[in-house]
């Protein structure tokens, strides 16, 4: 059997992309044909189901197969899109302290049993304990990360969380590996020096970059329609998150969609558009 | 040679390490406790007196005798209660009533004085990370080192961490994050980006130094003198600096000088 990775996305700071990033990159996994588990722990908000698209098929939740009031088979959702992709919803009505650090360990072995081979868990924001369990067990971490001074200090912070608080680092293991994506950015805005560049807050975070989404309306649209970003046809955000699924699998894959279109000499000798 | 520093007159902030008692209940029986106490306040006759001392009922499961008693029973002998540990959840009104400070369990021998940590998160980081990062010998992560050994970290520190080298140097491979603190008793060296507070000679050591490749400090420190950094001069920012603590007319002020003189 292989071995189940498990892959908190996280950042500390809110509304920077981390549900929107932990549903398409699942979805990406599951489309290069792992078998992927996405699991919401953001207990009390429950975004997750939404933007995957399956809110209506909700009956039982993480909190309820916790409590062992619903089995794990019971509440995992089967994606629309993929035969590989499952779904475990957080719970609306009860708030995260309803996440038992045993609880949470006992479910992420039985996924690990049901031979998934990436669990990705989309923490909520800020530091507390939702936060805390979401990467507690995990083997690899996303941190998203907007080009912005708070939102690379919040990273910043949350790294040192995952040093500190991750099992892997209490039990002395080889550490956490840790992933920077960088979300929502605007390599026009990045040119008038409003905003950081990805080089800045690479040399700020002083970690790996899997990847660039770039700032984007469609991701707006895709979540209204319940559809994780990565499905839109013929969309660059679409295109950067399967970049950032295959350089995950290990591919080497050149950064796009960093740098505003120049115009070509002979576009602008003939004064095309 | 660059002299950045402005002088406060009114007080300065110094960390220090003073000795404190610390009285382990082992029973919570009041009258067990006042005759042991009374035997031993004969023995010890005026030693104490003077004294700092913290109460430690984190031995005791069942339920602590009263507080407002157990500090009158510490002054006893002559010593001047200063804080709780192991307090429970119910008693900490008391404690705080009684103009004590709850300190952590497990804070008694092991830690004597440290800067008060700023929320459970900040506190629990120092240990946490020591153990995260490659020990340097390989012994498992619960032997302590030898007091005066210094201590490697391999990884950047982040945000809100706070590491202490006790007793020693701090050496930082991989530099550190704006709003991290690094603390050590003896030197602090960085090779990659420093760019949190770094507090050297927090014992005191007036000769302690700060050596930094790539100088961007929020706030620089020497045996309690420090100086504040809301922006850095462009003659340093991200240069190797050194700090150290300059006393040479009589008032002490922290002195940035280029790490290589050229």
């Amino acid at each position: 059997m292989n071995e189940t990775r498990i892959v908190v996305v996280t950042s500390g700071k809110g509304g920077v992309g981390k549900t929107t990033t932990s549903a398409s990159f699942a979805s990406g996994l599951a489309l290069r044909g792992h078998k992927t588990a996405v699991v919401d722990f953001d207990v009390g908000l429950r975004n997750l189901d939404l933007i995957m698209g399956c809110e209506r098929r909700v009956v039982y939740d993480f909190v309820n197969v916790i409590n062992e009031e619903a089995s794990l088979t019971q509440a995992l959702i089967k994606d629309k899109h993929s035969e590989n992709l499952f779904v475990l919803p957080a719970s609306q009505t009860r708030d995260k302290d309803a996440l038992k650090e045993e609880g949470v360990e006992r479910i992420l072995n039985e996924l690990r049993q049901m031979g998934f081979k990436y669990v990705v868990c989309d923490s909520p924001a800020g530091i507390e304990h939702g936060a805390i369990m979401a990467l507690t067990f995990a083997d690899e971490a996303i941190i998203v990360t907007n080009p912005e001074v708070s939102s690379v200090r919040d990273s910043d912070r949350i790294l040192g969380i995952l040093q500190a608080k991750s099992r892997r680092a209490k039990e002395g293991r080889e550490p956490v590996k840790e992933h920077l994506l960088l979300t929502r950015y605007s390599p026009k805005r990045v040119e008038t020096g409003e905003m950081l560049s990805h080089d800045d807050v690479r040399e700020l975070l002083r970690i790996p970059l899997l990847g660039v989404i770039p700032e984007s309306e469609a991701v707006l649209h895709a979540s209204n329609q319940g559809q994780p970003a990565i499905h839109m046809q013929d969309q660059p955000v679409a295109e950067a998150y399967k970049d950032v699924v295959a350089r995950f699998l290990g591919e080497e894959v050149p950064l796009r969609f960093t740098t505003t279109e120049k115009r070509g000499l002979l576009q602008r000798l003939f004064g095309g558009k | 040679m660059t002299r950045v520093s402005r002088k406060v007159q009114s007080f300065r902030l110094r960390g220090t390490t003073v000795p404190v008692i610390t009285l382990a209940l082992s029973s919570a029986d009041e009258s067990v406790l006042e005759a042991d106490i009374a035997a031993k306040v004969s023995e010890a006759g005026d030693s104490l007196a003077g004294g700092l001392a913290v109460i430690d009922l984190s031995a005791l499961n069942d339920a602590a005798p009263p507080l407002t008693w157990l500090v009158a029973q510490v002054r006893r002998f002559g010593l001047l209660p200063v804080g709780v540990i192991g307090t429970r959840e119910e008693q900490a009104g008391e404690v705080s009533g009684l103009g004590l400070a709850i300190l952590p369990a497990g804070a008694s021998s092991a830690r004597p004085t440290e800067t008060p940590a700023r929320d459970d998160s900040v506190r629990e980081m120092p240990a946490a990370s020591a153990k995260a990062e490659r020990p340097i010998e390989p012994k498992p992560a619960s032997v302590a080192p030898p007091a005066g050994a210094s201590m490697v970290v391999d990884r950047p520190v982040r945000s809100g961490q706070r590491i202490y080298a006790r007793g020693g140097d701090l050496v930082l491979l991989a530099g550190a994050s704006a709003g991290s603190e690094l603390i050590a008793d003896g030197n602090i060296h960085c090779y990659g980006p420093l760019r949190g507070r770094a507090l050297a000679g927090a014992s005191g050591d007036q000769d302690a130094q700060i050596f930094a490749l790539d100088f961007e400090a929020e706030l620089v420190s020497v045996a309690g003198v420090y100086k504040a950094f809301e922006r850095l001069p462009a003659e340093v920012r991200g240069k190797a600096i050194r700090a150290s603590l300059d006393t040479t007319d009589g008032q002490s002020q922290i002195l940035l000088s280029p790490l290589v003189s050229s």
